[in-house]
Protein backbone atom coordinates (compact mmCIF):
# COMPACT_ATOMS: atom_id res chain seq x y z
CA UNK A 1 0.00 0.00 0.00
CA UNK A 2 1.09 3.64 -0.70
CA UNK A 3 2.14 5.70 2.23
CA UNK A 4 1.46 9.10 2.38
CA UNK A 5 4.02 12.09 2.58
CA UNK A 6 3.18 12.34 6.30
CA UNK A 7 3.48 8.36 7.12
CA UNK A 8 7.29 8.57 5.31
CA UNK A 9 7.82 11.68 7.38
CA UNK A 10 7.26 9.97 10.37
CA UNK A 11 9.00 7.10 9.61
CA UNK A 12 12.16 9.24 9.62
CA UNK A 13 11.69 10.76 12.15
CA UNK A 14 11.19 14.07 10.74
CA UNK A 15 7.90 16.23 9.76
CA UNK A 16 7.91 18.83 7.32
CA UNK A 17 4.48 20.46 7.57
CA UNK A 18 2.90 22.01 10.58
CA UNK A 19 1.31 19.77 12.30
CA UNK A 20 -0.84 22.59 14.19
CA UNK A 21 -4.13 24.21 12.58
CA UNK A 22 -5.02 27.12 14.67
CA UNK A 23 -8.06 27.86 12.52
CA UNK A 24 -10.26 26.13 14.68
CA UNK A 25 -9.23 28.04 18.23
CA UNK A 26 -9.42 31.61 16.70
CA UNK A 27 -12.82 30.85 15.68
CA UNK A 28 -13.83 29.38 18.99
CA UNK A 29 -11.83 32.54 21.16
CA UNK A 30 -13.12 35.13 18.42
CA UNK A 31 -10.02 35.97 17.34
CA UNK A 32 -8.73 37.63 20.75
CA UNK A 33 -5.36 36.67 21.16
CA UNK A 34 -4.80 36.88 24.95
CA UNK A 35 -7.22 34.51 25.47
CA UNK A 36 -5.51 31.63 22.91
CA UNK A 37 -2.54 32.34 24.32
CA UNK A 38 -4.18 31.27 27.64
CA UNK A 39 -5.19 28.20 26.02
CA UNK A 40 -1.93 27.66 24.29
CA UNK A 41 -0.37 28.30 27.73
CA UNK A 42 -2.60 25.29 29.27
CA UNK A 43 -1.63 22.84 26.23
CA UNK A 44 1.90 23.66 26.29
CA UNK A 45 1.74 22.66 30.37
CA UNK A 46 -0.69 19.51 29.71
CA UNK A 47 0.93 17.79 26.63
CA UNK A 48 4.13 16.94 28.04
CA UNK A 49 2.52 15.62 31.88
CA UNK A 50 0.06 13.04 29.79
CA UNK A 51 3.34 12.16 27.06
CA UNK A 52 5.14 11.14 30.21
CA UNK A 53 1.75 9.47 31.70
CA UNK A 54 1.47 7.41 28.49
CA UNK A 55 5.24 6.56 28.94
CA UNK A 56 5.07 5.63 32.03
CA UNK A 57 2.43 3.71 31.55
CA UNK A 58 4.48 1.82 28.73
CA UNK A 59 7.16 1.14 31.13
CA UNK A 60 4.59 -0.38 33.48
CA UNK A 61 2.84 -1.91 30.91
CA UNK A 62 -0.51 -0.56 32.78
CA UNK A 63 -2.52 -0.60 29.90
CA UNK A 64 -5.46 1.06 31.37
CA UNK A 65 -3.21 4.42 31.80
CA UNK A 66 -2.45 4.04 28.33
CA UNK A 67 -5.64 3.73 27.18
CA UNK A 68 -6.89 6.33 29.31
CA UNK A 69 -4.26 9.23 28.69
CA UNK A 70 -4.58 8.12 24.70
CA UNK A 71 -8.80 8.98 25.07
CA UNK A 72 -8.36 12.35 26.88
CA UNK A 73 -5.32 13.26 24.98
CA UNK A 74 -7.75 13.04 21.68
CA UNK A 75 -9.62 16.21 23.57
CA UNK A 76 -6.32 18.21 24.04
CA UNK A 77 -5.19 17.96 20.75
CA UNK A 78 -8.70 18.35 18.68
CA UNK A 79 -8.41 22.13 19.75
CA UNK A 80 -5.21 22.59 17.85
CA UNK A 81 -6.71 20.65 15.27
CA UNK A 82 -4.09 18.38 15.21
CA UNK A 83 -5.64 15.77 13.67
CA UNK A 84 -2.49 14.11 12.32
CA UNK A 85 -2.73 12.55 15.61
CA UNK A 86 -6.14 10.81 15.88
CA UNK A 87 -5.77 7.90 14.15
CA UNK A 88 -2.57 6.96 16.17
CA UNK A 89 -4.32 8.26 19.73
CA UNK A 90 -7.09 6.09 18.46
CA UNK A 91 -5.07 2.47 17.90
CA UNK A 92 -3.16 3.61 21.46
CA UNK A 93 -6.42 3.32 22.90
CA UNK A 94 -7.76 0.42 21.23
CA UNK A 95 -4.55 -1.40 22.06
CA UNK A 96 -4.57 -0.54 25.72
CA UNK A 97 -8.24 -1.69 26.00
CA UNK A 98 -7.50 -4.83 24.91
CA UNK A 99 -4.12 -5.17 26.85
CA UNK A 100 -2.34 -6.30 23.95
CA UNK A 101 0.63 -5.52 21.67
CA UNK A 102 3.13 -3.31 24.22
CA UNK A 103 5.40 -2.87 21.12
CA UNK A 104 3.20 -1.99 18.85
CA UNK A 105 1.78 1.16 21.23
CA UNK A 106 5.85 1.54 22.28
CA UNK A 107 6.30 2.28 18.18
CA UNK A 108 3.10 4.37 18.35
CA UNK A 109 3.96 6.29 21.14
CA UNK A 110 7.71 7.44 19.51
CA UNK A 111 5.13 8.68 16.85
CA UNK A 112 3.16 10.51 18.94
CA UNK A 113 5.81 12.05 21.03
CA UNK A 114 7.63 13.24 17.23
CA UNK A 115 4.57 14.91 16.31
CA UNK A 116 3.65 16.19 19.85
CA UNK A 117 7.05 18.07 20.44
CA UNK A 118 6.96 19.71 16.77
CA UNK A 119 3.23 20.78 17.80
CA UNK A 120 4.98 22.20 21.21
CA UNK A 121 7.76 23.86 18.87
CA UNK A 122 5.09 25.40 16.19
CA UNK A 123 3.13 26.75 19.49
CA UNK A 124 5.99 28.12 21.47
CA UNK A 125 6.67 29.98 18.17
CA UNK A 126 3.11 31.12 17.34
CA UNK A 127 3.14 32.41 20.92
CA UNK A 128 5.58 34.80 20.37
CA UNK A 129 3.14 36.98 17.73
CA UNK A 130 0.92 37.33 20.77
CA UNK A 131 3.04 39.31 23.42
CA UNK B 1 -34.97 35.03 36.54
CA UNK B 2 -32.67 37.86 37.44
CA UNK B 3 -30.00 37.77 34.06
CA UNK B 4 -26.92 38.69 36.21
CA UNK B 5 -27.66 35.37 38.28
CA UNK B 6 -26.90 33.26 35.31
CA UNK B 7 -24.23 30.54 35.83
CA UNK B 8 -22.93 27.09 34.30
CA UNK B 9 -21.03 24.38 35.81
CA UNK B 10 -18.11 22.73 33.25
CA UNK B 11 -17.31 19.01 34.75
CA UNK B 12 -14.26 17.81 32.43
CA UNK B 13 -11.08 16.32 33.60
CA UNK B 14 -9.38 17.92 30.27
CA UNK B 15 -8.19 21.24 31.49
CA UNK B 16 -6.95 22.20 27.51
CA UNK B 17 -10.48 21.10 26.61
CA UNK B 18 -12.53 22.47 29.44
CA UNK B 19 -10.52 25.85 29.47
CA UNK B 20 -11.42 26.24 25.90
CA UNK B 21 -14.67 25.52 26.66
CA UNK B 22 -15.09 28.11 29.41
CA UNK B 23 -13.50 31.01 27.02
CA UNK B 24 -16.19 30.20 24.15
CA UNK B 25 -18.99 30.30 26.65
CA UNK B 26 -17.65 33.81 27.73
CA UNK B 27 -17.08 35.05 24.15
CA UNK B 28 -20.75 33.88 22.96
CA UNK B 29 -22.78 35.05 26.27
CA UNK B 30 -21.04 37.49 28.06
CA UNK B 31 -24.00 38.11 30.77
CA UNK B 32 -23.38 34.87 32.22
CA UNK B 33 -22.12 35.75 35.79
CA UNK B 34 -19.85 33.10 36.18
CA UNK B 35 -18.37 29.52 34.20
CA UNK B 36 -16.96 27.40 36.83
CA UNK B 37 -14.72 24.25 36.19
CA UNK B 38 -14.79 21.43 38.26
CA UNK B 39 -12.35 18.67 37.42
CA UNK B 40 -13.77 15.92 39.02
CA UNK B 41 -17.66 15.19 39.05
CA UNK B 42 -17.40 14.99 43.15
CA UNK B 43 -16.45 18.45 43.60
CA UNK B 44 -19.30 19.61 41.48
CA UNK B 45 -21.98 18.12 43.83
CA UNK B 46 -20.72 19.82 46.58
CA UNK B 47 -21.93 23.02 45.08
CA UNK B 48 -24.90 21.77 43.71
CA UNK B 49 -26.43 24.32 45.80
CA UNK B 50 -26.04 26.77 43.93
CA UNK B 51 -28.30 25.82 41.21
CA UNK B 52 -26.33 25.60 37.90
CA UNK B 53 -28.40 26.75 35.06
CA UNK B 54 -26.80 24.33 32.89
CA UNK B 55 -24.13 22.11 33.97
CA UNK B 56 -21.83 20.90 31.23
CA UNK B 57 -20.13 17.63 31.86
CA UNK B 58 -17.57 15.08 29.98
CA UNK B 59 -18.41 11.37 30.37
CA UNK B 60 -15.26 9.90 30.88
CA UNK B 61 -14.36 11.63 34.31
CA UNK B 62 -11.85 8.83 35.37
CA UNK B 63 -9.20 9.46 32.69
CA UNK B 64 -6.63 11.09 35.20
CA UNK B 65 -8.34 9.93 38.53
CA UNK B 66 -9.44 6.79 37.99
CA UNK B 67 -11.29 6.36 41.20
CA UNK B 68 -13.65 9.16 40.23
CA UNK B 69 -17.04 8.50 38.83
CA UNK B 70 -17.83 8.95 35.28
CA UNK B 71 -20.43 10.99 33.51
CA UNK B 72 -23.30 9.23 33.83
CA UNK B 73 -22.90 7.94 37.42
CA UNK B 74 -22.40 11.52 38.56
CA UNK B 75 -25.73 12.26 36.62
CA UNK B 76 -27.25 10.02 38.65
CA UNK B 77 -26.46 11.70 41.28
CA UNK B 78 -27.04 14.98 40.15
CA UNK B 79 -31.01 14.38 39.01
CA UNK B 80 -30.95 12.72 42.01
CA UNK B 81 -30.70 16.00 43.98
CA UNK B 82 -31.82 18.23 41.04
CA UNK B 83 -34.30 16.32 39.17
CA UNK B 84 -34.82 19.67 36.48
CA UNK B 85 -31.01 20.36 36.23
CA UNK B 86 -30.12 20.86 32.67
CA UNK B 87 -27.47 18.70 31.64
CA UNK B 88 -25.40 18.45 28.36
CA UNK B 89 -23.40 15.14 28.60
CA UNK B 90 -20.07 15.50 26.14
CA UNK B 91 -18.60 12.62 24.83
CA UNK B 92 -15.95 11.54 22.40
CA UNK B 93 -16.60 7.91 22.18
CA UNK B 94 -18.87 6.58 19.75
CA UNK B 95 -20.67 4.67 21.66
CA UNK B 96 -24.16 4.84 20.98
CA UNK B 97 -25.81 3.52 24.46
CA UNK B 98 -24.05 6.44 26.41
CA UNK B 99 -26.08 8.90 24.55
CA UNK B 100 -29.25 6.82 24.83
CA UNK B 101 -28.75 5.91 28.22
CA UNK B 102 -27.92 9.44 29.04
CA UNK B 103 -31.10 11.03 27.13
CA UNK B 104 -33.76 8.74 27.85
CA UNK B 105 -32.95 7.99 31.18
CA UNK B 106 -31.90 11.11 32.50
CA UNK B 107 -33.21 13.85 30.18
CA UNK B 108 -29.56 14.82 29.30
CA UNK B 109 -28.74 16.63 25.92
CA UNK B 110 -25.67 14.50 24.61
CA UNK B 111 -23.18 16.01 22.39
CA UNK B 112 -20.20 14.19 20.65
CA UNK B 113 -17.04 15.92 20.88
CA UNK B 114 -15.47 16.74 17.59
CA UNK B 115 -15.13 20.00 15.66
CA UNK B 116 -19.01 21.13 15.92
CA UNK B 117 -19.05 20.29 19.36
CA UNK B 118 -18.70 24.76 21.24
CA UNK B 119 -21.42 25.19 18.30
CA UNK B 120 -24.10 22.27 19.40
CA UNK B 121 -23.61 23.79 22.77
CA UNK B 122 -24.14 27.36 22.21
CA UNK B 123 -27.25 26.07 20.40
CA UNK B 124 -28.43 24.27 23.43
CA UNK B 125 -27.56 27.23 25.84
CA UNK B 126 -29.90 29.58 24.16
CA UNK B 127 -32.30 26.80 24.07
CA UNK B 128 -32.39 26.49 27.49
CA UNK B 129 -31.92 30.31 28.63
CA UNK B 130 -35.57 30.52 26.51
CA UNK B 131 -37.26 27.67 27.99
CA UNK B 132 -36.01 29.08 31.33
CA UNK B 133 -37.18 32.38 30.42
CA UNK B 134 -33.94 34.17 30.85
Amino acid sequence: MLKSESEKDIQKNTIIEPVCDLTYLSEMTGGKKNMMKAIMDVFLKQIPEELQSITDGIAKADYLVIKNYSHTMKSSVSIMSISILIPILKEMEDLGAKATDLDKIKQLNQQLNLICNQAIREIEKEKLNYI
Amino acid sequence: MDQIKKNIFIVEDNEVYAKSLQTFIQIRFPEIREIKIFSIGETCLLELHRNPDIIIMDYFLNSKYDSADNGLEIIKRIKTEKPQANIILLSIQEKLNVAVEAIEEYDCIYVQKDQEAFHKVEQFIKTIFILKNC
